[in-house]
């Protein structure tokens, strides 16, 4: 028996026999997983050669939005803490884009980690009621936290007569400007790239162990010794101030600050995100962000392509937003846990067969 | 004087809105974000149908109600129940996402536009003290004051409402006492539905029916956590506090800051007592 | 086994799996006749508790599923029923926790189990009865469940199971945190009740020695298996009982000075 532990164990995640096997992040630890993640890896910089400028920009949403979804799913997923005021967090970093950026001119690689610091600090304004306040009762005060930010920058926007928003110029490193799709996707997928391994890291230690107790019995964790109150607020902490970052960037990228953007409505956005790729998941966030992201340009394709006139032209947003609605609905029904549970499903399929249960591991809901 | 009518009538609308809400939460822990766009898709109901079916408007109005409570029905059927093993988050998530859809059948029906339902009674009273009073505003008083005896006596008195107490409570232990737990809380659900469109109609028959009905009932939200989420007593204060300041600030200070201040007297409330002002301490700790 | 009485539940090979992956009961068959006082004894964790709220029923929510075998109950298959369709059938289950409605008051809380099946003249009776046999109640007619103490909560829980007309009781570690002579009225009032009421009943027990006071026939459960049954007299017998279950041990009285490690297996058969 033992040795045919051993002869699987380098190739499945499940029996490991040493430390550094457990250490080794899960897409490098077999060799056939190796050669799939070079493959991938190479698709990733053969992309923006090959597509046109369109498709670079909607690989660039997608990659914004990554960043953001991982930072949600940190909170939602990991540490349970449900939080309705995903937009307002990046509406700060927006802002902060706007106003540290573009009115007193400091250089982009100077605000975006400042925008970090800016979210932060209301994160750890929107942490507090969770030392008090659980589950759904948590989310409507971040919801209240939300509506109060976008009032406190509506009054600023007010106040300085900026109509609709406060444009931004492209950010200038050094001699370069990003300005095309092409150069902001390389700085984007590093960004994604050092977000999530950041983020997976994090899970990994000790915040991300005592966030998993937190999310299971709080009152347990507790007891056992974790300081429940800073974990939960370095739950929130970090999460606003990666979302804040996510903001930043995506106002530079868009070269425009507004706030009619960051409504109730992108929160749920995310919300879907996290939810249909996969609660708790990194790998999950970016599926969801990947196929939410892509729903309205795909209809939009959809609709051109049969040339759909009439009513559902005329009113596209609702029938986009309305199918929106519905993907998210059947994804709960059918399949509550994501995308990532589909696939870590297929997964185990071929990983245990012809076994037909894997060993008990922690659920990650 | 006009001033305290006029706290007194929003305080109704707020405790007409907060009511669906409660009761849906009261039997079902569940927050139904689905409110608002089910709020505005009654009242463009309530337009169509009163347009539609011949003789005085409360026939027509009757029936949206009765389709009100049907959706409930229909919702908790197909959507809720199945979810029941889920964690509570997902079944959140799913009502957001049924409010979008409801969104968008509103808008795709009825293309946005301002209406009105037509009560058929359009008239001003003058009361001493200098008061002005329209017809449909004492309608919205009546009927608020009406509907809240109402529930009360039923989750008090009937059978069906200890029923749903005792469900809410615990639906294991009430099912094994043998109460069909699944048609207690649809029935709940009914009368969630059937209150908001009620509201939603006396939103729309006193001021317009318009895609900004929406943004009056998230406010029902803060005026249920404030009143406490259980606790059908606790909204008419929570109406009554949350409509008073909110009048007072837009008129004396700032018109805008008054949009937020039912979401700062929320989070205040929430700080200090998160169990709202009337809702029991222990449910917090089941969510 | 079979005292001559028919059988009023036929339980074969049963098999309850939680959140699909833990096992809580294997191969459990067990017969009771009507009039039996029936107990399953066994430590923490054997699946006692289980077994009864696969009799009563599950709700979809409990994340626990029948994957094998069969319930039956006057000749009805019981699998897969919801627990209230099966209350209407006839089997009534005092839980071991949340055993009653703590927001309503005792009143409503008898109200409430027999309104289903009765009229209001009727439902007053009812009533009647149970402050009849346990007459503390009635004092308290008025307040909330949550003001009752252990032994009054338990008075109401099987009161109001009483109420539901049940062929088969179904009680669950009645006597759990109770003083012995609460648990030994309590006991005897079942008795009597057993009799007026025309009772089957089914007891979980930890506390072996009492439930095998009571029983006519009784099962032993260990690790989500049935071990041993048989009469009661049988088990108070059997030198595995009672060694492990009533603490009477084979070699006489040991004093904890010589104590080594004492590893005696259970010697099931014979």
């Amino acid at each position: 028996m033992r040795d045919i532990i051993a002869k699987s164990a380098p190739k499945s995640p499940y029996l490991k026999t040493s430390v550094s096997n457990d250490m080794v992040i899960q897409a490098f630890d077999t060799p056939f997983r190796k050669k799939c993640m070079a493959f991938g890896i190479l698709i990733v910089i053969l992309f923006p050669f090959m597509a046109s400028n369109y498709l670079i920009h909607i690989a660039n949403l997608i990659a914004i939005a990554s960043i953001s979804a991982m930072a949600l799913n940190l909170l939602c997923g990991n540490a349970g803490l449900l939080s309705l005021g995903h937009a307002a967090f990046m509406a700060l970093g927006a802002y902060s884009a706007a106003i540290m950026g573009a009115q007193f001119g400091m250089p982009f690689w100077v605000v975006v980690p400042l925008s970090a610091i800016v979210g932060g600090i209301w994160g750890l304004i929107a942490g507090l009621p969770s030392l008090r306040v659980k589950g759904m009762y948590l989310g409507i005060s971040t919801l209240g936290i939300h509506y109060v930010i976008v009032y406190v920058l509506s009054e600023y926007q007010f106040y300085i007569g900026a109509g609709f928003g406060i444009a931004i110029a492209d950010p200038k490193i050094g001699p370069f400007s990003l300005s095309t799709e092409r150069e902001w996707y390389w700085v984007l997928c590093m960004m994604v790239l050092m977000c999530g391994i950041f983020i997976t890291n994090v899970l990994r230690s000790k915040p991300g162990r005592a966030w998993i107790a937190i999310h299971n019995r709080d009152l347990v964790a507790e007891i056992m010794g974790i300081n429940i109150g800073y974990y939960k607020v370095l739950a929130f902490v970090l999460s606003t101030s990666i979302a804040s970052m996510a903001g930043c960037i995506y106002a530079f990228y868009t070269n425009v600050a507004s706030l009619t953007e960051y409504s109730f409505g992108l929160t749920i956005s995310y919300l879907a995100m996290i939810i249909v790729g996969g609660m708790g998941s990194v790998v999950g966030s970016i599926m969801g962000a990947f196929l939410i992201t892509l729903v309205p340009f795909a209809l939009m394709y959809i609709v051109d392509m049969l040339g759909i006139t009439g009513v559902i032209k005329e009113y596209f947003f609702s029938v986009q937003s309305g199918i929106f609605g519905l993907i998210i609905i059947v994804f709960l029904l059918v399949e509550p846990l994501g995308l990532a549970e589909i696939w870590r499903r297929i997964r185990d399929y071929f990983m245990l067969w012809p076994f037909r249960y894997k060993p008990l591991t922690i659920t990650k809901r | 004087m006009q001033f305290l009518i006029s706290v007194i009538i929003l305080s109704c609308v707020y405790a007409m809105l907060a009511a669906g809400f409660v009761v849906i939460y009261k039997s079902s822990r569940i927050l139904n974000f689905a409110y608002s766009d089910m709020a505005m898709l009654a009242a463009y109901l309530a337009v169509t149908l009163t347009q539609l079916v011949a003789g005085p408007p409360i026939i027509a109005l009757s029936i949206c109600l009765v389709m009100g409570f049907i959706l409930g029905v229909a919702i908790y059927a197909l959507l809720i129940k199945p979810m029941a093993g889920e964690p509570i988050f997902s079944t959140i998530i799913l009502t957001v996402a049924l409010g979008i859809v409801l969104n968008a059948i509103t808008i795709l029906g009825w293309g946005g536009e301002m209406e009105s339902i037509p009560f058929g009674w359009a008239q001003y009273y003058s009361l001493p003290g200098g008061v002005r009073v329209a017809g449909t505003e004492f309608i919205i008083i009546i009927t608020t004051i009406i509907f809240f005896i109402a529930i009360f006596t039923f989750y008090r008195f009937s059978k069906i409402g200890k029923e749903m107490r005792a469900t809410a409570e615990n639906a294991l232990l009430a099912s094994q006492r043998s109460i069909n737990i699944y048609f207690v809380t649809a029935f709940a659900w009914g009368i969630g539905f059937f209150a908001t469109a009620l509201a939603a109609i006396l939103i729309g028959g006193n001021y317009q029916v318009s895609l900004n009905l929406g943004h009056v009932s998230i406010k029902a939200f803060a005026v249920a956590l404030v009143g406490g989420m259980d606790s059908v007593g606790g909204i008419i204060p929570a109406a009554f506090i949350i409509a008073a300041t909110e009048l007072v600030v837009s008129n004396y200070i700032n018109p805008r800051l008054a949009e937020a201040i039912p979401f700062i007297i929320m989070i205040i409330v929430l700080l200090f007592r998160p169990w709202g002002l009337f809702g029991t301490e222990e449910e917090i700790e089941r969510v | 086994m079979d005292m001559g009485n028919e059988t009023i539940l036929k339980v074969s090979k049963l098999e309850v799996v939680y959140h699909h992956v833990s096992t809580a009961i294997q191969g459990v068959s067990f017969n009771v006749s009507r009039g039996q006082i029936f107990a399953l004894i066994g430590a923490n964790g054997a699946g006692k508790t289980t077994t009864l709220r696969a009799i009563s029923g599950f709700l979809g929510s409990d994340n626990a599923a029948i994957t094998d075998g069969q319930i039956v109950f006057e000749e009805k298959i019981l699998n897969g029923l919801s627990p209230h369709r099966i209350n209407k059938m006839g089997v009534a289950l005092v839980p071991e926790r949340n055993k009653v409605f703590e927001t309503l008051s005792l009143e409503e809380n008898l109200a409430i189990a027999s309104s289903q099946s009765r009229s209001g003249r009727e439902r007053k009776n009812g009533a009647e009865t149970i402050y009849r046999y346990f007459p503390r109640l009635k004092t308290h007619k008025n307040h909330l469940a949550s003001y009752l103490s252990g032994g009054e909560r338990q008075m109401l829980a099987i009161g109001q199971a009483l109420l539901c007309d049940p062929k088969l009781l179904l009680l669950d570690e009645v006597s759990m945190g109770l003083a012995p002579l609460v648990v030994s009225s309590l006991i005897e009032t079942l008795v009597k009740m057993k009799t007026e009421f025309d009772l089957t009943i089914l007891l979980v027990e930890q506390n072996a020695a009492t439930a095998l006071d009571i029983a006519d026939y009784a099962a032993v459960m260990e690790n989500g298996r049935i071990v041993f049954d048989g009469t009661s007299q049988k088990l108070l017998a059997h030198a595995d009982v009672r060694e492990f279950y009533l603490g009477i041990r084979e070699t006489g009285e040991k004093s904890y000075t010589d104590i080594k490690q004492y590893k005696r297996t259970r010697r099931w058969w014979g």
